[in-house]
């Protein structure tokens, strides 16, 4: 098709890898969650009006992450009263970190993410879905499964443990010639 | 690489944080406070902020993992619902067609922000009901709504049937969390769904499957009241307790309330109310009221509409009445009521009393509908209207005597069917009394139910009297009342029909 067409498609596929490293940025440094669901947005926005402007020798994601810092930093001063909880040095910190940490092959890793999921017992699976498709609290996911909030954070915490060694196994097993 | 040497609270806290932004809207001062340290851990610690970027990716890794699902099913409904409505399109793109965007640019933007789950809809309207309610196919996501008039029903992603009821305000946290700051709401929620949870200014109720109901007045009082099923009733400074089927509870006061499932609309009943404003019928209705509000023999008429609305002091709440943006009085606490003083030292022969009214079945002997102040063997005729425990109407009157082998019970005359069913809907009551004819005669519903034959008639009299609450102790109400009046007629069966008729919120079948 045309040039532009090839450009929105280039833009939407590397927008869809880098945006999980956008929104663990922008969660991270904006606490209000209607306000960081704006602040990624913007991002996206941005990203995709200024896309001649990225240098395609360089890793999308950190050019995201830099827009992204951009947005949050205006974020707060918009705000004015309310003070960022997070500096520009270590905004620049969790951005480079990101990066590092930010797998190569996306879609080999979110591949990977979906055999673990898998793998879990379902009650596990149960847990993670209230938390994540229903964003259920702490207080609530104890009452619907009949225990405490502390039994479900630490409950929470060693399932993404589990995750998180299980995907490490599946990628090292992929990379096996 | 690995975070061995960071201690496994630090590691719990991290994730902590993070969960608590995903289901609360805004932080408070003790999450800041905790945002904070761990900045300034960050700020120092480079395998800190390794181990926190590996977390905060994984967290975003698996909100898109485990919402996908739902995705692919928001892209269908918005694929058929912007065939339908212009409106069903996220507010969202409004703001970037508001923000002077290209086309172009706004068409790349929505395209990748849909993967990004922003405004992900929580549910989608099933039905609106009044003029500016959103229409069927609207999909709603985490922007406030104000509802000022009218119905909204709503699907949530996992199936749950929600209804909410104007004058009400509120904003869904998540597919799972509705915020009400005011407003009725009733809650149909199936297994699926379960953990349902809608969060009020007093508290919050959490369904554990059931069918249940939130009430939050202007005061941000809120009540709960499960009509099967279980939920769990948490107010802001009390433990979380049981509620079970039948049990209703103030998150505000901590205490026990009674059962009033007339004050809320269930989804079954929307679709009639919904079929008949499509019909035009609030038109006729205004229209039929109009006329019987010129009838030189009016003696009361309360509607709760417009200028007079303030004319009825009295101690109850101003509601919606029958039709989106109309007002009835709504009676809820034991005292309620209204006082009215018409035709004091006028004896009428004959008198029609009727009202369109939604009650609840209570435990209580009495729910009164009309009551004289006085109640003196010196002064006949006096009129005491009301349904009784076993949910008959009754129409009594000082001094007068049935007529041997009449319908009565205790000595008065009272319909022969019961008016009220289970659950509370707009049903029309007529009594109508002819000292002359001698007789009592009941209508529900525009229809002809019974007649009392009576022995000794006086005429009626009126004066000082009470709509609701009579005597703090057994003669009380608990729901809605609208276009009250009293006549010095006796209506006949057809005007008593057309009145009904031409005022009944709900879809009739047509012939």
């Amino acid at each position: 098709m045309n040039r532009d067409a090839d450009e929105r498609a280039a833009m939407a596929g590397l927008w869809l890898e880098a945006e999980p490293a956008v929104r663990a940025y922008v969660f991270a440094a904006v606490q209000n969650f209607q306000d960081a669901e704006d602040v990624v947005q913007q991002t996206a926005l941005t990203a995709a009006r200024r896309f001649d402007e990225f240098d395609a020798k360089r890793p999308f994601v950190a050019w995201a992450l830099w827009l992204a810092k951009s947005r949050i930093i205006d974020h707060y001063r918009a705000r004015g009263r309310q003070r960022a909880v997070f500096s520009e040095t270590l905004l620049d910190g969790i951005a480079e970190a990101l990066v590092e940490r930010h797998p190569p092959r996306v879609s080999a890793h979110a591949v990977a993410l979906e055999r673990c999921l898998e793998k879990l017992p379902p009650k596990s699976r149960r847990l993670l879905d209230m938390r994540y498709a229903d964003d259920a609290s702490m207080e609530t996911i104890a009452v619907a499964i009949g225990s405490t909030a502390g039994a479900v954070r630490v409950m929470l915490f060693r399932i993404r443990n589990l995750l998180a060694e299980c995907v490490r196994g599946e990628l090292a097993t992929d990379d096996r010639p | 690489m690995e975070p061995r040497s960071l201690d496994e609270d630090f590691r719990q806290e991290i994730d902590d944080l993070l969960d608590a932004h995903a289901s609360a809207a805004d932080p408070t001062a003790d999450d800041i406070a905790r945002w904070e340290a761990l900045a300034s851990r960050l700020e120092s610690d480079a395998a800190a902020r390794g181990y926190f970027a590996e977390r905060a990716l994984l967290h975003a890794s698996l909100e898109r993992s485990l919402t996908r699902r739902q995705l692919g099913q928001w892209a269908v409904e918005q694929a058929h619902a912007s065939v339908r409505s212009t409106a069903s399109v996220p507010r969202v793109t409004w703001r970037w067609a508001t923000a002077g965007l290209g086309a172009v640019a706004a068409l790349v933007a929505f395209v990748l922000l849909v993967p990004a789950g922003w405004g992900r809809p929580c549910a989608t309207v099933t039905r609106g009901v009044g003029a500016g309610v959103p229409t069927a196919g609207t999909a709603l996501g985490h922007e406030p709504h104000d509802l000022a008039a009218g119905l909204l029903e709503l699907a949530t992603q996992r199936g749950g049937r929600i209804v909410i009821e104007a004058p009400a305000s509120f904003r869904f946290e998540s597919a799972q969390r509705l915020r009400l700051f005011q407003g009725r709401v009733s809650a149909d929620i199936p297994p699926a769904a379960k953990g349902f949870t809608v969060v009020t200014p007093s508290g919050e109720a959490i369904d554990l499957g059931t069918r249940f109901a939130v009430d939050v007045p202007p005061t941000g009082k809120a009540e709960v009241h499960v009509f099967s099923g279980e939920v769990i009733a948490r107010g802001d400074a009390t433990p979380a307790r049981s509620l079970r089927d039948g049990d209703a509870y103030s998150l505000a006061t901590n205490s026990a309330r009674e059962l009033r499932s007339a004050a809320f609309i269930s989804g079954d009943e929307v679709g009639e109310l919904a079929a008949a404003v499509a019909d035009g019928r609030e038109r006729v209705s205004l229209d039929a009221a109009a006329r019987l509000q010129a009838d030189p023999a009016l003696v009361a008429w309360l509607d709760f509409e417009g200028r007079d609305a303030a004319a009825a002091a009295g101690q109850y709440r101003l509601v919606q009445g029958r039709w989106p943006g109309s007002r009835a009085a709504d009676f809820t606490e034991i005292g309620d009521h209204i006082p009215i003083d018409v035709g004091a030292g006028v004896a009428y022969p004959q008198l029609t009393l009727a009202a369109w009214v939604r009650l609840d079945r209570l435990g209580a002997p009495y729910q009164s509908l009309y009551h004289t102040d006085g109640w003196e063997a010196d002064n006949p005729g006096q009129v005491h209207w009301m349904l009784t425990h076993s949910g008959v109407m009754r129409l009594a009157l000082r001094g007068i005597q049935p007529a041997p082998g009449a319908v009565k019970q205790q000595g008065h005359p009272d319909s022969r069917s019961p008016v009220l069913g289970e659950e509370g809907r707009w049903i029309h009551l007529a009594a109508v009394y002819d000292s002359e004819a001698k007789t009592a005669r009941f209508y529900v519903d525009g229809v002809f139910d019974s007649e009392t034959h009576l022995a000794v008639a006086p005429p009626a009299r009126l004066g000082a009297a009470r709509i609701g609450n009579w005597n703090m102790n057994d003669r009380r109400l608990s729901g809605r009342i609208d276009e009250f009046f009293i006549i010095r007629r006796a209506l006949g069966d057809d005007e008593i029909r057309a009145i009904h008729a031409s005022g009944n919120p709900y879809e009739v079948a047509r012939r």
